[in-house]
């Protein structure tokens, strides 16, 4: 363990998750297979970690994401907020790009976007 | 083959000799000549009238340390080669008419990713199994538009032995010059005749390798071109780490779909060959000065049209003869000079009139053109060649 | 071997082609193409020294992401050309990726030859148990009685069993993991790329959009849950009854053995063809 990295209440390491939208699909994985469940759907279908301190940092979410767009790295203490590893492969402006129809979709009404219930026959 | 298992180091050695004297069968000229030209990979699959080159390949190849493989089928011969090619090997397969079918859409891919390559066509009787033993000429429109969408093709057509080492070297050379597989139909009694050939010593052959890139990697782009509109190729495995794909591409070998990539894209494949017709054509006269009657014709049948000439003039016909060995790109400048000021032209051929259309097409009025098709398994013989002349003159 | 982090995928993925990448949302191939470049870093190889061969279908899009180079060649030809790049250059580490229908189909015979001939590759066969990219059309390896646009009424064909058709056929190595089981699909590319001779590993991957959609498997969610149910380590599956073998299928490394591959045997007949020219 490294002794500079912030730790949870039961001393592990903390984790610390970055997503990057510009890439996200909205699939779910990460959601579901989340072994301790801390990942949740936002309105949007965007994944979102409720719990930090219950993540053990096992990456599922990582290797599960189909699009490359969640990474587990660890949280340091006064660290700044790093850009997702992905946001190097695009240029800035592709970046800019992509975060804009990504807000622009978010803008869209949650109604639209919530997944219509399968009908049984 | 029968003969050639007991003593190839002798053989092989004589052939280096300069101006070595030589009594070869067409298939083991095609052989030496893909050899001499730098050939350092075979792949094929059995089959008559072809077999010949692939057993002289798997003999010669591992005495070179290079790679011989029968493949499972002529699909997976040509897909061999083209993935050789791309790894920076000259290479080469050879089939007749049923393998050549079924190598026609990895023989566009070569065309669309821009992939040196020799592919032999040994012609037969067809279509489908058809007369296996037999020679025909009927793979003629194949060779220009066997596989599937427009693009160009390169297809040389020796008529003798010795023409069949040098029109080998020459496809390798233009397969490597423009980047692009070439077809080398040959028909079934060329490839089988014996005929004494004077090989050229090793230095006086001239044998051109393709363009590699000269730039360090991250500035390579791999479908950029100068003039030429030829891109360097770069062998994988050396640090270029590029995309090959048989997708429409762009620069950068990515898919593409935009109009404004395609188009040039279509024209650059079209344009690095049309660019260099004058380099391509290829084509002998034979007493044509004079000539009131011309025989335009290729492969076997151009020989039966040598001799008819001869004995035409014997007998007081002025006639002369065009051979064509390039087929594709067609020899149109040439032909349409060998039409002008002629009473009539023949075209003999083992098919119903696959050249003979072309000829219709660049003829153009300037004279009588007349097609002479056989198609019963055996040669035209110079005889009926002269029987057809009492219909001209 | 030092453990790679699981980040180092940003290092092998292409910086000049654009993501997302073109699969739908929730596509295995995604999990697949993370897979793989992590065994492939894992294994300590060079990019230049990796070459991904793929045929065409959803999985014929794979290699363009990697940055390595990358063939994209014609339907179910991937291994023939595959073997041309490993023939022309041993020294390269040449990997195939291909779909069922592209492998097993079309390239069935490709298949079994490229098996026999046991020449250094790494075929990954990616079953999704239709044609994804087509609409979801039967292949060889959908289950009888399963649905698919071209079998409206239900499939009238027993199908391949991929991994056993290799081992038969004589692949030195032969694995089958799904895109659920990620860490131990790390593990079996990572073997398989590792192995002398042929390797194949069968990857089976959820196709929700065709073929859950046709066979009401709902997302793939519940088909990757459905891996999970009905995939078993290959020693257990071993001790199980036929009866409790209904619908499940073995996972693990099903074949593992030595074999002269055939860079081997041909250095032989080059040896031998050298030695009788020599003596003339």
């Amino acid at each position: 363990m490294i002794a500079n990295e912030a730790t949870t209440k039961r001393g592990k390491p903390q984790t610390k998750h970055s997503f990057y939208p510009a890439w996200c699909k909205r699939c779910g994985n990460c959601v579901a297979f989340c072994p301790v469940g801390i990942l949740v759907s936002d309105e949007w279908g965007y994944p979102r970690q409720v719990d930090k301190e219950r993540c053990t940092g096992c990456g599922l979410c990582e290797m599960l994401c189909p699009d490359f767009a969640i990474t587990v790295g660890y949280e340091k203490p006064g660290a700044v907020d790093l850009a997702h590893p992905a946001s190097a492969l695009d240029s800035p402006e592709v970046t800019q790009e992509k975060s804009d129809a990504a807000k622009a979709a978010s803008n869209i009404s949650p109604e639209r976007l919530a997944p219509v219930p399968r009908e049984e026959k | 083959m029968a003969a050639g298992t007991s003593k190839p180091a002798g053989r092989a050695a004589k052939a280096n000799r300069k101006g070595q004297a030589r009594l070869l069968q067409g298939n083991e000229a095609a052989s030496l000549g893909a050899l001499a030209a730098g050939c350092n990979f075979f792949a094929g699959y059995p089959i008559t009238p072809a077999s010949e080159i692939t057993e002289y390949m798997s003999r010669e190849m591992p005495v070179r340390g290079n790679p011989f493989i029968q493949m499972e089928d002529e699909i997976a011969s040509i897909g061999a080669c083209v993935g050789a090619s791309l790894a920076g090997r000259k290479a080469m397969t050879a089939t007749s008419g049923p393998g050549f079918s079924l190598m026609q859409e990895n023989l566009g891919y070569a065309m669309i990713a821009e992939t040196p390559l020799v592919v032999v066509n040994v012609m037969r009787g067809g279509p489908s199994t058809g007369l296996p033993t037999n020679v025909a000429q009927g793979d003629v429109q194949q060779a220009r538009w066997g596989t599937h969408g427009d693009h160009p093709a390169i297809v040389f057509c020796p008529s003798s032995v010795s023409e069949c080492f040098e029109l080998m070297v020459r496809a390798f050379n233009t397969a490597e010059r423009f980047r692009t597989p070439v077809i080398f139909l040959a028909d079934e009694t060329v490839a089988h005749l014996r005929e004494k050939v004077i090989l050229p010593a090793e230095g006086d052959l001239e044998v051109i390798d393709r363009r590699r890139p000269t730039v360090p990697p991250d500035w390579y782009v791999p479908y950029k071109t100068d003039g030429s509109l030829i891109p360097r190729l770069a062998d994988l495995g050396e640090g270029y780490r590029y995309h090959v794909t048989g997708l429409v591409h762009d620069e950068r070998g990515f898919p593409t779909r935009r109009p404004d990539e395609v188009e040039p894209f279509y024209a650059r494949l079209f344009g690095k060959i049309s660019r260099h017709f004058d380099d391509l054509m290829l084509t002998k006269e034979y007493s044509l000065d004079d000539a009131e009657i011309v025989l335009i014709s290729y492969g076997c049948t151009a020989r039966s049209c040598r001799a008819a000439v001869r004995l035409g003039r014997e007998r007081g016909i002025k006639l002369g003869l065009l051979q064509l060995l390039t087929l594709w790109p067609f020899p149109r400048q040439a032909v349409e000079a060998a039409l002008t000021g002629r009473k009539a032209a023949l075209v003999p051929e083992l098919n119903m009139g696959q050249i003979s259309r072309e000829v219709k097409r660049v003829n153009d009025g300037r004279t009588q053109v007349i097609r002479h098709s056989k198609m019963d398994g055996t040669m035209i013989t110079p005889e009926e060649i002269l029987g057809r002349m009492r219909e001209v003159a | 071997m030092t453990a790679v982090h699981r980040s180092v995928v940003y290092d092998w993925l292409r910086h000049d082609k654009k993501f997302p990448h073109v699969w739908c949302p929730g596509c295995g191939l995604g999990i697949l193409l993370g897979s793989l470049v992590r065994s492939l870093a894992q294994g300590g190889y060079d990019k230049n020294q990796v070459v991904l061969v793929s045929g065409i279908g959803c999985s014929g899009r794979l290699p363009v992401y990697v940055d390595v180079g990358s063939v994209h060649t014609t339907h179910g030809r991937a291994l023939t050309f595959a073997t041309g790049i490993k023939l022309a250059k041993p020294e390269l580490k040449v990997i195939v990726v291909m779909g069922d229908g592209d492998a097993t189909a079309i390239g069935g015979n490709h298949l079994i030859h490229a098996a026999r001939r046991n020449l250094d590759l790494t075929a990954i066969i990616v079953n999704n148990l239709t044609y994804g990219m087509t609409g979801g059309q039967y292949s060889p390896t959908t289950p009888l009685g399963a649905k698919a646009t071209t079998a409206p009424y239900g499939h009238s064909e027993p199908s391949f069993d991929i991994s056993a058709l290799t081992v038969t056929a004589g692949a030195s190595f032969v694995a089958r993991s799904t895109v659920y089981h990620v860490t131990q699909l790390d593990q079996m590319l990572g073997q398989a790329i590792a192995k002398k001779g042929f390797g194949v590993v069968e990857v089976l991957s959820p196709c929700h959009t065709n073929y859950g959609r046709q066979n009401r498997l709902g997302s793939q969610v519940e088909m990757m849950k459905g891996y999970k149910k009905q995939a078993v380590r290959v020693d257990r599956w071993e001790k199980m009854s036929p009866a409790d073998r209904e619908d499940r299928f073995p996972i693990g490394v099903l074949a593992d053995h030595e074999r002269p591959t055939f860079l081997e045997t041909y250095q032989g007949a080059v040896d031998r063809a050298q030695a009788i020219r020599k003596e003339g």
